[in-house]
């Protein structure tokens, strides 16, 4: 039982991670109709540039927001270089265009940050406290809080404001959206900026625990990814659901199996789900009238 | 008033619409009728922006909104109800209507929320419904949100593209005698594009006639309710 809970706070921690990645990915794919293969990027910049600030002697608390806002406005541009003025081509190259942003963003990294891995301070004491019987870093703890919050800020906005609920119709359905006034244009460069947002903070949230490097954006990209697979690509509760589900995965199949298999369990499982449900787990049918 | 001169409109390749003028004056409500594929659609897309013809022109009381998009056009005083009314479905029926002033929310919230309950009084059955979601309500229903999100931005002109489509008749019937109301308590000017001929010219003042991208006919609702041609080939009386 005390393992379970472990491995069931381990997997929610890492699974909070994955789930703002996931929202990043829906909120960009359903405004513009691309998925962003530079995703991951942004978690890597946000993971490094924190690190500079606090080389540069600021402290950390100051630093992560500071690099969120970097990263936002990083994202903004990629919008507005890269996305915008091709804006009407076709998904597959809008993908490729967004693959060129991810090795771009790669390379510059590689430049400024160079190969050696960075790591960020903790970010709260970090003393094992016992829950439940399970033992776990209070590191952890603060971490999936603090990522706890977000989400529920981020559903907060998404439902509640009037911006939010401008965004997800033009996530909708573009062109009545546009009927409405609204320029989408402009809710395309927003998209990219929180998730360009959302990333920096999944990027800063693990770099304490794992070491941050210039091409760890990769990985935890795809992971994202799949937790947006897995939510069914059109909803931020799905993705939210999606990543907690994929982290709990990780930590179950790592703690009960064997670590060597996490991987494969966790791909497996996402092949599972294809052929099951392509549609994704946690969407609910919903009619239209014809 | 809205002016439309000389219009040409291609999509791709093929010219859809060829030459067309119409007007439609305050206070009036003007349907254009014809059959599938004559280019009733590509004609309010294109006073509304979302297509730019390559000639002619666009004037809505004398400003020139020809080459504007449709999310510019409706700060000018243009509503599109579109095709298969579009609402939201994940969106609640009050926030479907408050994305329709989308281009007021930020300037003047109370108006917004006073135009909310002015719909919500007019269509009852969108009062009723109000905290259900767009994608739960009935076809009648999801048509008579479409127009009331159209009427949030306070427009001028409404253009509607086929409201009747897939509905019963005695909706239709409703839909376009809410039509008449609002023409009567908002005094908003009204494009009407209808397949369903009959219903369109009983609520009509004026009709044209569309054919292969022109104009074949412009008259009041009798006048072309009356024409031969009209009897024979879309209400399907004989003339002698």
């Amino acid at each position: 039982m005390d393992l379970f809970m472990q491995y069931l706070i381990t997997g929610l921690t890492i699974g909070s991670v994955y789930a703002l990645l996931a929202v990043g990915f829906v909120t960009i794919y359903n405004v513009t109709g691309v998925l962003n293969l530079a995703q991951g990027e942004f978690a890597m910049l946000g993971a490094l540039i924190s690190v500079t600030f606090v080389q540069a002697g600021l402290s950390i608390y100051i630093s992560i927001p500071l690099a969120i806002v970097c990263t936002a406005l990083i994202g903004f541009l990629v919008e507005r270089l890269a996305i915008n003025p091709v804006k009407g081509a076709k998904p597959g190259i809008l993908i490729v265009i967004t693959l060129g942003v991810s090795i771009f963003l790669k390379g510059v990294a590689l430049l400024i940050w160079g190969t050696a891995p960075k790591s960020l301070p903790p970010l709260f004491e970090n003393k094992p406290v016992q829950i439940l019987g399970a033992v776990v870093n209070t590191q952890s703890l603060w971490i999936f809080l603090i990522l706890a919050i977000h989400l529920v800020a981020l559903y907060w906005f998404f439902d509640k404001t009037f911006l939010g609920s401008a965004l997800r119709a033009s996530e909708r359905n573009a062109h009545a959206a546009t009927l409405m006034g609204i320029n989408v244009k402009n809710m395309s460069a927003i998209a990219f900026s929180i998730a360009a947002a959302l990333g920096a903070l999944a990027g800063a949230m693990i770099a304490p625990l794992t070491d941050a490097t210039y091409d760890m954006g990769f990985f935890i990209g795809i992971k994202g990814f799949v937790a947006m697979v897995f939510g069914g690509m059109h909803s931020i509760q799905g993705a939210v659901a999606g990543g907690l589900l994929l982290g709990m995965i990780e930590a179950f199949s790592g703690g009960y199996v064997s670590t060597y298999y996490t991987d494969a369990i966790a791909f497996g499982f996402l092949l599972f789900v294809l052929f099951i449900r392509p549609q994704g787990l946690f969407t609910k049918a919903e009619g239209t009238h014809v | 008033m809205l002016k439309v001169h000389n219009i040409q409109t291609k999509i791709g390749r093929i010219e859809i619409l060829d030459n067309l003028s119409m007007e439609v004056n305050e206070g009036e409500l003007v349907s254009v009728i014809g059959a599938n594929g004559a280019g009733k659609s590509t004609l309010l897309n294109t006073i509304s922006g979302v297509y730019t013809p390559y000639a002619g022109e666009v004037t809505l009381f004398g400003e020139n909104i020809t080459k504007l998009p449709p999310h510019k056009t409706i700060r000018k005083g243009l509503a599109l109800v579109p095709e298969g009314r579009q609402v939201f479905p994940g969106h609640t029926v009050i926030e479907n209507l408050k994305l329709g002033s989308y281009t007021k929310y930020y300037r003047n919230i109370k108006h917004v929320q006073d135009n909310v309950e002015k719909m919500l009084q007019f269509f009852p059955n969108l009062q009723k419904h109000q905290h259900n979601l767009g994608g739960n309500l009935s076809g009648g229903e999801q048509q008579m949100l479409a127009i009331a999100r159209a009427l949030m931005s306070d427009p001028k002109v409404i253009l509607l593209d086929e409201p009747s489509m897939g509905l019963a008749p005695k909706i239709v019937n409703e839909i376009l005698n809410n039509l008449q109301q609002i023409k009567k308590e908002f005094g908003t000017m009204i494009v009407l594009v209808e397949q369903n001929i009959n219903a369109a010219l009983k609520v009509s003042d004026r009709v044209y006639v569309l054919e292969e991208g022109q104009f074949v006919l412009e008259g009041t609702s009798e006048e072309v309710a009356n024409n031969p041609d009209v009897k024979s080939a879309y209400l399907g009386i004989e003339t002698a």
